[in-house]
């Protein structure tokens, strides 16, 4: 039997009870407070450690809902976040998060800051930061992205090019070489 | 300082309590003003000049949507927008000097009125009397007739933005272009996501109602679902929607017949409205 004291579901640490004054039942276990508060906290750190690497997006974030039922034809746009669960024919383009739906199927080549994918793609993907595929993913195209992560039972069929050569530049930790030119030697 | 522009059909004896109960009301929380009685007939726009001139700073529509929606759009022939220019961001204020507008809700379809935090008359009325405004966005349909909710469109029509278009495929969806929401449960309509009447944009919505279970018809369960749930929302400031026929029938606050392709446009801080204390999810910056 599992004696929980502060009335939150115990899940992986449970410690016997110390001077536990029941005395009825031989093995009582009780999950201290502070090690659940600890637990919740962890997760939560580590929810908003995904969230500012951008890869999870919440239901409420989303700008953009293209639902199970809806078909968009021609080179889709946005500045927002979008949650695909539909059919989109074309292009797709966002400056903010894309996430696929399990379900979409999307013909085009996307374009988007971050992406989670666990829907079917046909095209390329160019994804600026975050990529993560999930096990329902299915992918036929080629993708470049700066981090890539995969779950298990995901398809890729196609070229990879996962780099960090744009952070790099971006941060400009050491100054560029400047060569020379002939006017420059003239000036010399 | 409050005019009150009565339908004619609020006269029937069906509504003769509530209009006595009104009456008794607006006097007892002192905000009694000149009463007109809208005919068919009626010239509204020179009635509606002819209190602000008077010294009107309050526009009330008393009936339903439909009322609601035709002193609106007079009112807005004779003071214009303040904001034509859609680029412009939202800046949130309520200027008291300017004529506000509010509804007091008689009759059935007061979607109006409960977007704007008014569930029943005696909450409108209380509403009217702490004059809370806000200056909130308002939608054009074809560059002339103005709506407050939405512009629900008939089925077998498609979307069409700047470089791509927008289809269903179910067969019972309902298109719509909203600035409030009317996707809310009955009794709640509170603007909440992505429905705000601040934020200087509409929502292209995509909307279908869930299949309902044979045996459900013969029961009272309230808790199943009758009405549409937005299921595809797309955030903008101007659309063209196609349809099949030449007209199209819009339900934009009231009914109107539209040529079709019909533009929707977004009008941003376009007027002031006296709004519910209930509202303020999304009247951020509303002055009293």
């Amino acid at each position: 039997m599992i004696y929980v004291r502060n009335g939150i579901n115990p899940v992986p640490n449970i410690y016997p009870s110390r001077g536990a004054n029941t005395g009825l039942l031989p093995f009582i276990f009780e999950i201290s407070s502070s090690t659940i508060n600890n637990e919740i906290n962890m997760f939560n750190k580590e929810k908003q450690a995904r969230k500012e690497a951008g890869l999870t997006i919440e239901e409420g974030e989303n700008e953009t809902i293209i639902g199970p039922s809806v078909k968009v034809d021609g080179d889709f746009l946005s500045e927002g976040n979008v949650l695909v669960q539909g059919v989109v024919n074309g292009s797709l383009k966002t400056k903010g998060n894309l996430r696929v739906g399990e379900g979409a199927k999307i013909k085009a080549n996307i374009d988007a800051h971050n992406a989670i994918v666990e829907g079917e793609v046909k095209g390329n993907v160019s994804v600026q930061d975050n990529l993560e595929l999930g096990g329902s993913a299915v992918i036929e195209g080629d993708i470049i992205t700066k981090i890539l992560s995969i779950e298990p039972g995901a398809i890729l069929n196609g070229h990879c090019s996962v780099s960090a050569a744009n952070k790099a530049e971006t941060e400009g930790s050491e100054p560029r070489v400047v060569k020379k030119t002939n006017e420059n030697k003239k000036e010399d | 300082m409050y005019s009150y522009f009565i339908d004619d059909w609020v006269e029937d004896k069906k509504y003769k309590k509530d209009l006595d109960k009104l009456d008794l009301w607006l006097t007892q929380h002192g905000i009694v003003g000149r009463k007109i009685k809208l005919g068919r007939l009626h010239d509204l726009e020179a009635s509606i000049e002819d209190c602000i001139s008077g010294g009107a700073r309050t526009i009330v529509a008393v009936g339903n949507d439909s009322t609601a929606s035709r002193v609106l759009n007079a009112f807005l022939k004779l003071q214009p927008p303040k904001n034509i220019n859609t680029d412009a961001a939202p800046a949130r204020t309520a200027s008291n000097s300017s004529v506000a507008f509010a509804v007091l809700p008689i009759g059935k379809s007061n979607l109006i009125s409960q977007c704007l935090g008014a569930r029943d008359l005696p909450g409108a009325v209380d509403i009217l009397t702490k004059r809370k405004i806000a200056t909130i966005d308002l939608g054009k349909l074809n560059d002339r007739h103005y709506f407050i909710t939405a512009a629900i469109f008939p089925k077998k029509v498609s979307l069409g933005f700047l470089s791509y278009k927008v289809s269903s495929l179910h067969k019972d969806h309902q298109i719509s272009v909203c600035n409030t929401n009317i996707f809310s449960a009955k009794g709640d309509m509170q603007n909440k996501g992505p429905f705000n009447p601040l934020d200087g944009r509409l929502e292209a919505v995509i909307a279908y109602r869930p299949r309902r279970p044979f045996w459900s018809r013969f029961s009272k369960d309230k808790s199943l679902p009758q009405e549409f749930l937005a299921e595809s929302i797309f955030p903008i400031k101007n659309i063209l929607v196609h349809g099949k026929q030449k007209t199209l029938k819009v339900l934009a606050d009231v009914e109107k017949n539209l040529s079709s392709p019909v533009s929707a446009e977004i009008i941003p801080q376009a007027i002031d409205v006296v709004v519910g204390e209930k509202c303020s999810a999304w009247c951020v910056g509303a002055g009293a």
